[in-house]
C-alpha cells in the first residue's frame, strides 16, 4: 500500500493509545489502517447477497438525476463523443429536464480525468458577485441584511458561469462539433417533455414564486397560471431561442450577445446589477483539485472556492487513524466515528475559505496529515464531544438539496464529475422574459455578517460552495470512482459516507449509494439521522450522548465505479427519475 | 368479466363464511393515510401510474403487460401476457413447463378466485417412487431427472384464465412472446450470470445445452442478442390451439417422447388428465384491510393470515420497523407458523387441510400468548423438531391492476433455477423438478413426523405442497395491495414483511420493498437477516436468545398500491432486471 503517511511521532502515537486505551469501542490501532482485501477483490460481478445492483456496463456510462439527461449523454458517447462531449450535451439537457437545479444561469465545478495524462482538471465555474457590488444595496433601512433581496427577484443572481463552464470544457477538452451536443436539448425545449411526477411536484411546490416573475410564468405555467400535470408535455421555447443561440453562437451569446441583452434589458427594468461588464468579464478558473490520500487511494476534489474538497480530505485523513471497515456499516460504533469526525471538520471549516483570487485559502493546512491525527486523537469513540466543546465556525450557508450532479466516463478512460447550481430550486425563481433561462441566488452565500471573513462579499468575488464534485483513483493510480452530489452543507458528509461504504465496506456502488445516511455540523448538536437507519442504533446513538432526529434524506449523488474493466453506476433512488446507463 | 351466475352465487356464499368468523375477532381498522407522492423523507420512491400498471421481475415482459393494458385488455389479458412473455425472457422461473398460482380480484367483487394450475403427479407416481434400494431418498432422482416432473399447469392456468375472465384472443395476448422467443432479445447480465451459475447442470443435457450455450459450448454473454426459436414454435401452437396446442398436440408428443428417451414418468394420459381448478381464496384482516391470499396445496396464504393474525396482538409500529423488538416478535410468529406448516398442509384433493382453525383470531390469540418480549423460545419448545424439505428460490411472482382496479397476482415456477435442467428437444422449453417439493420419505423418519408427512406424500394426481403466496390486500373493499416474491419456504415471511411495512409501518411500497428482511421458519432454529438489518439490532437479537446469521438476499417482491387514483409499483432490487411498467392510455 502506498501512503503519503509519512512519519508517525512516537510520542504522539503513544499518547494516542493511551487516550484510547481508555474508550469503550477503542480501535486496535491508531495507525493508518488499510482497506480490508474485501474492498478492492472484485468477486462476481451479480452477488445474491445485495440487495442493491448497479447498472454495469463494460465501455462508458452516464449518471445523473434525470433519466433524459442521462440518455442523451449516454447518445453522444455511442456517436463517439468523449467524456466532456457527454457531459456538455448532458449539461444543456438538464437544464431543460431538470429545471429546477439543472441550469444555464447558475455555476458549478466540473472535474475533467484525463485518461491519457492522469492528470485531472477542475474547472470554476462559480458565480460572481457583479462589479456594482456594494454592501448597503444589500441592506434595510434599518442597516440589517436584507435576506429577502438576496434570495428572490433581480438582486439575488450572481454573474452566472454555466454557459461560460460548459463551453471552456469544450473547447478544451470536446471532440464532437459544439452544435450537435446542444441538439438533444434544443430538441427537448422546441418539443417539449412529458411532465413527470417529480417535476409536477417540484413547479408545484415553486408556482408562488415562479408566478411572481413574467419569464418564468411563461417557461413554467400554463397561460392561467395553473401548474403543469403529470403525463401533459411542457414546451420551453424560449428556452429553446437560447439553446439555438448558444448553439450558433457559443458562450458568447450568452456573455455578450443575443442573450445578453435579454438578460441586461430585463435586469435595468427590474432594478438588478448585473452590468454588461460583468457578462464580458466572467472567466471560468481553472484550478489544482483538492489531492488527499485514503487507504493508498487518490481523492481528488473541488478546490476552494469550494469548501468541500478540502473537508471532505481532512475527514478522511482522520478516519484513515481508525478500523472503519471492521466497524459494521450503520451500526452505532461506525456512526458514532463517523459524526465525532464531522463536527469537527465543519467547525474547522469556518477559517479562511474564500474565492482562492481575492484571499488566500490555507489549502494545504486543511488537508494537513499531522493535523488530521491531532483531531483524531481528540475523538472518544464512547461518548459524543457536545459541540459547544468545539471551536464555533462560521458555516457555509445551506444551499438548497436542488443543487445537481452527473458523473461520466468514457471509453477512453476519461472522467467528467460536474456539480451545478442555482442555489434554491429554481434558483432566484426569475427567469428572464424570453429566454427561459432563470438565474441564480448565490448573492445568499457570501458571509454577509462578517466584513473581515475570507468569505466577505466583494465585487467581482466567488462565493464559497460545498459542492464538490469527486475522482478517486485505486492504488494503482487507475480511476476507480467518480461521484458528486447535491445536498447544501450535507455534501461533503454525504461523500464522505459514499467513499467509506466504497473502500473501506467493501460495497457495491449501489448498496454504498443507498445505505441510510447521516449528517452532523458544528453548529447544533443535531445528529440528523435519514429513515432506515437501525432503531436500536439511534438507541445507542443517544447513550453515547448524541441528539439524533430522524429527516429528510440527504443528498442525490450520482456515481461511476470502475473496477476490472466493468463500469458499475448508480443512480441515487432518493430524488426519483434518475438514471444510471451505460454500454 | 363474468362469472357464470351459479359460479358466482358459490363464491360470494362462501366467502361471506369465511368472512364471518375472521370479523368477529377483528381488531380496530387503522387506515393508513393518503400519501403525497414524493416526499424528501423517503429514500425509495415507487413508480407512479395513473391508468394501470405492470411489475414483474423483467422490465420487458412488464411492458408487454403494460401494452396490453393500453390496448383495451384487462388485467387477467396482461397477466397472461406477461406469465407467456416471462417464459421467454425470465427461462430460470418463468416458464411453460412448470406451474403455480394466479388470485384475481375484480374491482367490482363479482370475481375472487384462487387459479390452482400447480403441477401434478403423474399416474405412475407413488409414495415410495424416490427411495433407493437403500431406503433413502434419491436426491438426484427427484431434482435432477426425467422423473423430477410433474405434470405442467402454467399453458392450462394461463389459458384457462383468459378464456374464463379475459377479453382479447390468446394469439393477441401470446404475440409479444412470441416476437420475443423470434426475434430475439438483449440477453441481461442478470441471466447471463445464471447460466453460468447453473452451468454444469445446464450442459448435462445436450438440448439443454443448445438453448443457453453457443455452438461452441460458450455460454451466452450479457449483451448477445438471445433467440429461442424451438420456444417460439411451441407459443405459436399454443395460439392457434389453446391449451390443446401444449397438452394434446405435437408438443405433447415432443414431451412424452423425450419422457420415454430418459425414463420419466409423465405420458400423453397424464397430459390429457391435467386439469386447472379454481379454488376460494384464504381470507383475513389485518388492521381493518382484507387479505385475499393462496389457498392449499400452497400453505403462503393460510401462514401469511395466520401471522398476520398474531402480529394483530403487538404494538409493532410502537417497537419501529426492522428494531430488534418488532423483528423478535415476528421471527417467534413465524416459529409457529411453520410447525403448523409441516403439520397440516398438503394437497387439499387429498388431505383435509384445517384451513379455518388455522387462521381463526382465537387460534392466533393463543400462539400470541405464548410470545414473550425479548425473550427466544427453542423450535424444540414450540413443537417436535423436523427438517421442512428444502425449497427453490428461483420462483417469479408479478402483479397487475388494470385501469378498472382489477388486480391479479400471480407467483408460477419451476421450482429450482432452470427446474430440472431438462428440456423438451425441439419444444424450447424447461421441465420443472416439482415432485421435489412432496415429502419423497413418508412416516419413516420419525414417528412424530407422520401427520405432516403423510399430507404431503407423492401420490398420482396430487398436487405438491408449495409456499407460493400470490396476495391481494382490499382496502374498503377493493384491490388496494397487490403483492408476491419468489423464495422457497422463505416467500411467506417475505410477503408478511411487505405487507406489515405497508400496512403497520406505513411505508411507501418501494420503501417497503427495499428494507431488509428476516426469516424464521421453526427449523433449522435459526434467525437469518439480509445486509442492512442494523448491526445493533443484530446484537440485540441475540442476546434475546436467537441464534442469528446473515444470509443472501431473500425473495423478489414485485408490488402495485392502488389507491383508486394513483398505481404506484415496485420492483424488488434484489434481483436485477426487474421492473414496473405503466400503461400511459
Amino acid at each position: 500500500m502506498r501512503t503519503r503517511l509519512d512519519s508517525l511521532s512516537s510520542v504522539l502515537l503513544g499518547m494516542l493509545l493511551v487516550l484510547f486505551a481508555g474508550c469503550v469501542a477503542a480501535p486496535t490501532t491508531v495507525a493508518v489502517v488499510p482497506a480490508p482485501e474485501a474492498a478492492r477483490s472484485s468477486g462476481a460481478i451479480i452477488r445474491s447477497d445485495w440487495i442493491h445492483h448497479p447498472v454495469i456496463g463494460r465501455e462508458a456510462m452516464v449518471v445523473s438525476q434525470n433519466a433524459i439527461a442521462s440518455e442523451i449523454g449516454h447518445q453522444i458517447l455511442l456517436a463517439g463523443g468523449n467524456a466532456v462531449d457527454a457531459a456538455v450535451a448532458t449539461g444543456f439537457a438538464l437544464a431543460v429536464t431538470l429545471p429546477r437545479a439543472g441550469n444555464l444561469g447558475g455555476s458549478g465545478f466540473m472535474l475533467v480525468h484525463l485518461a491519457e495524462s492522469g492528470k485531472t482538471v477542475a474547472l470554476d465555474f462559480r458565480s460572481a458577485a457583479p462589479l456594482a457590488f456594494e454592501p448597503s444595496l444589500y441592506r434595510k433601512p434599518d442597516g440589517s441584511i436584507d435576506w429577502q433581496l438576496m434570495t428572490f427577484g433581480a438582486m439575488a443572481p450572481a454573474v452566472p458561469g454555466t454557459v461560460a463552464g460548459l463551453y471552456e470544457a469544450w473547447q478544451r477538452f470536446g471532440t464532437l462539433p459544439w452544435a450537435e451536443l446542444l441538439e438533444p436539448a434544443l430538441e427537448l425545449a422546441t418539443k417539449g417533455i412529458v411532465v413527470s411526477d417529480d417535476l409536477a411536484f417540484a413547479l408545484a411546490q415553486a408556482r408562488d414564486v415562479l408566478s411572481r416573475y413574467p419569464g418564468s410564468a411563461a417557461a413554467y405555467l400554463k397561460a392561467d397560471g395553473s401548474t403543469y400535470q403529470p403525463g401533459e408535455l411542457l414546451i420551453q421555447s424560449d428556452l429553446a431561442w437560447s439553446l439555438r443561440a448558444i448553439r450558433d453562437g457559443g458562450a458568447d451569446a450568452f456573455y455578450r450577445g443575443k442573450i445578453t441583452e435579454r438578460i441586461l434589458d430585463y435586469l435595468a427594468d427590474t432594478g438588478g446589477i448585473i452590468s454588461a461588464d460583468d457578462l464580458q468579464q466572467y472567466r471560468v478558473r481553472e484550478r489544482p483539485p483538492v489531492i488527499g490520500r485514503y487507504r493508498g487511494n487518490q481523492i481528488i476534489a473541488a478546490p476552494p472556492v469550494s469548501g468541500g474538497g478540502v473537508t471532505l480530505v481532512q475527514m478522511l485523513h482522520v478516519l484513515e487513524h481508525f478500523p472503519v471497515g471492521q466497524l459494521p456499516a450503520a451500526s452505532a460504533d461506525s456512526l458514532h466515528l463517523l459524526a465525532e469526525v464531522m463536527k469537527r471538520s465543519a467547525a474547522n471549516r469556518r477559517v479562511g475559505i474564500g474565492d482562492p483570487d481575492f484571499v488566500d485559502v490555507p489549502i494545504t493546512g486543511f488537508t494537513n496529515r499531522a493535523f488530521a491525527r491531532e483531531i483524531a486523537g481528540n475523538i472518544d469513540l464512547a461518548k459524543a464531544t457536545p459541540v459547544s466543546a468545539i471551536e464555533p465556525a462560521d458555516a457555509l450557508k445551506l444551499e438548497s438539496r436542488d443543487t445537481t450532479h452527473f458523473s461520466i466516463v468514457d471509453r477512453y478512460g476519461n472522467a467528467v464529475a460536474n456539480t451545478y447550481t442555482l442555489g434554491y430550486s429554481f434558483g432566484s425563481g426569475m427567469a428572464i422574459p424570453g429566454t427561459g433561462i432563470l438565474l441564480d441566488n448565490q448573492m445568499r452565500n457570501f458571509s454577509h455578517r462578517e466584513p473581515d471573513h475570507a468569505n466577505a462579499p466583494a465585487p467581482g468575488k466567488r462565493m464559497v460552495s460545498t459542492m464538490t464534485p469527486t475522482i478517486v483513483l485505486d492504488p494503482d493510480d487507475e480511476l476507480l470512482l467518480v461521484t458528486g452530489t447535491p445536498g447544501g452543507s450535507r455534501i461533503i458528509n454525504v461523500l464522505l459516507q459514499l467513499i467509506v461504504n466504497v473502500i473501506d465496506h467493501g460495497m457495491n456502488i449501489a448498496e454504498a449509494t443507498q445505505v441510510p445516511r447521516i449528517y452532523q455540523g458544528w453548529r447544533t448538536s443535531a445528529l440528523g439521522v435519514e429513515p432506515g437507519i437501525g432503531v436500536d442504533t439511534i438507541a445507542l446513538l443517544r447513550e453515547r450522548g448524541h441528539d439524533v432526529g430522524v429527516q429528510q434524506t440527504m443528498g442525490s449523488t450520482q456515481s461511476i465505479v470502475v473496477r476490472d474493466s466493468f463500469l458499475y453506476g448508480s443512480a441515487d433512488p432518493r430524488r426519483p427519475g434518475a438514471l444510471a446507463v451505460g454500454h | 368479466m363474468l362469472l357464470n351466475p351459479i359460479q358466482k352465487r358459490i363464491l360470494v356464499a362462501a366467502s361471506v363464511l369465511l368472512w364471518c368468523t375472521t370479523a368477529l375477532a377483528q381488531t380496530t381498522t387503522r387506515t393508513t393515510p393518503a400519501q403525497p407522492i414524493l416526499r424528501y423523507d423517503s429514500v425509495h420512491h415507487p413508480v407512479v401510474g395513473y391508468r394501470g400498471m405492470v411489475v414483474s421481475q423483467r422490465g420487458i415482459a412488464s411492458h408487454v403487460g403494460a401494452q396490453v393494458l393500453e390496448s383495451g385488455g384487462n388485467a387477467v389479458d396482461a397477466a397472461v401476457a406477461v406469465g407467456f412473455a416471462l417464459a421467454v425472457v425470465l427461462p430460470r422461473a418463468g416458464n411453460l413447463g412448470g406451474g403455480g398460482f394466479m388470485m384475481i380480484h375484480t374491482a367490482d367483487g363479482d370475481v375472487s378466485v384462487a387459479v390452482d394450475f400447480r403441477e401434478m403427479a403423474p399416474a405412475a407416481a407413488h409414495r415410495d417412487i424416490y427411495l433407493d434400494d437403500a431406503g433413502e431418498v434419491d436426491r438426484e432422482a427427484i431434482r435432477y431427472s426425467h422423473r423430477a416432473s410433474g405434470v405442467p399447469g402454467t399453458v392450462a392456468g394461463l389459458v384457462h384464465a383468459l378464456n374464463r375472465y379475459g377479453t382479447l384472443p390468446l394469439a393477441t395476448v401470446m404475440a409479444p412472446a412470441i416476437k420475443l422467443a423470434e426475434e430475439g432479445f438483449e440477453l441481461g447480465y442478470d441471466t447471463a450470470s445464471a447460466i453460468v451459475r447453473r452451468e454444469e447442470r445446464l450442459r448435462r443435457h445436450p438440448y439443454t445445452e443448445s438453448l443457453f450455450f453457443h455452438a461452441d459450448k460458450t455460454p451466452y454473454q450479457a449483451g448477445e442478442q438471445f433467440r429461442l426459436p424451438d420456444l417460439a414454435l411451441t407459443l405459436q401452437q399454443i395460439a392457434a390451439n389453446g391449451a390443446d396446442g401444449f397438452y394434446r398436440g405435437n408438443v405433447a408428443k415432443l414431451i412424452v417422447a423425450e419422457m420415454q428417451r430418459g425414463d420419466g414418468l409423465i405420458t400423453m394420459t397424464d397430459l390429457d388428465n391435467y386439469r386447472v381448478v379454481e379454488r376460494l381464496p384464504v381470507s383475513g384482516t389485518y388492521n381493518g384491510y382484507r387479505v385475499l391470499s393462496m389457498p392449499p396445496p400452497s400453505s403462503g396464504g393460510i401462514h401469511l393470515i395466520q401471522i398476520l393474525n398474531v402480529l394483530e396482538y403487538f404494538p409493532l409500529d410502537e417497537l419501529g420497523a426492522n428494531s430488534a423488538e418488532s423483528l423478535h416478535i415476528m421471527a417467534e410468529a413465524m416459529k409457529y407458523a411453520y410447525a403448523d406448516r409441516s403439520e397440516y398442509l398438503g394437497d387439499p384433493d387429498f388431505y383435509p387441510v384445517p384451513v379455518n382453525w388455522l387462521t381463526d383470531k382465537r387460534y392466533a390469540s393463543e400462539i400470541a400468548a405464548k410470545i414473550k418480549p425479548r425473550k427466544a423460545r427453542p423450535s424444540t419448545e414450540i413443537a417436535p423438531g423436523r427438517l421442512p424439505a428444502p425449497e427453490s428460490e428461483d420462483t417469479t411472482h408479478y402483479s397487475v391492476i388494470d385501469a378498472e382496479g382489477n388486480a391479479v397476482a400471480v407467483t408460477y415456477t419451476l421450482n429450482f433455477s432452470f427446474g430440472s435442467g431438462v428440456s423438451v428437444p425441439g419444444a424450447g422449453f424447461l421441465l420443472n423438478n416439482e415432485m421435489d417439493d412432496f415429502s419423497a420419505k413418508p412416516g419413516v423418519a420419525n414417528a412424530f413426523g407422520l401427520l405432516g408427512k403423510e399430507a404431503n406424500a407423492v401420490q398420482a394426481g396430487k398436487r405438491p405442497l408449495s409456499a407460493m403466496t400470490p396476495t391481494i390486500v382490499l382496502r374498503e373493499g377493493k384491490p388496494y395491495l397487490v403483492t408476491g416474491s419468489p423464495g422457497g419456504s422463505r416467500i411467506i415471511t417475505t410477503v408478511l414483511q411487505h405487507i406489515v411495512n405497508v400496512l403497520e409501518f406505513e411505508m411507501n411500497v418501494a420503501v417497503a420493498n427495499h428494507a431488509p428482511r428476516i426469516h424464521h421458519q421453526w427449523y433449522p432454529d435459526k434467525l437469518i437477516y439480509e445486509s442492512g438489518v442494523s448491526p445493533d439490532t443484530v446484537s440485540l437479537l441475540e442476546s434475546y436468545g436467537h441464534n442469528v446469521a446473515r444470509t443472501n438476499t431473500m425473495g423478489s417482491v414485485q408490488a402495485i398500491i392502488f389507491d383508486g387514483l394513483r398505481y404506484q409499483g415496485s420492483a424488488d432490487p434484489r434481483r436485477p432486471n426487474a421492473g414496473v411498467a405503466v400503461a400511459i392510455r
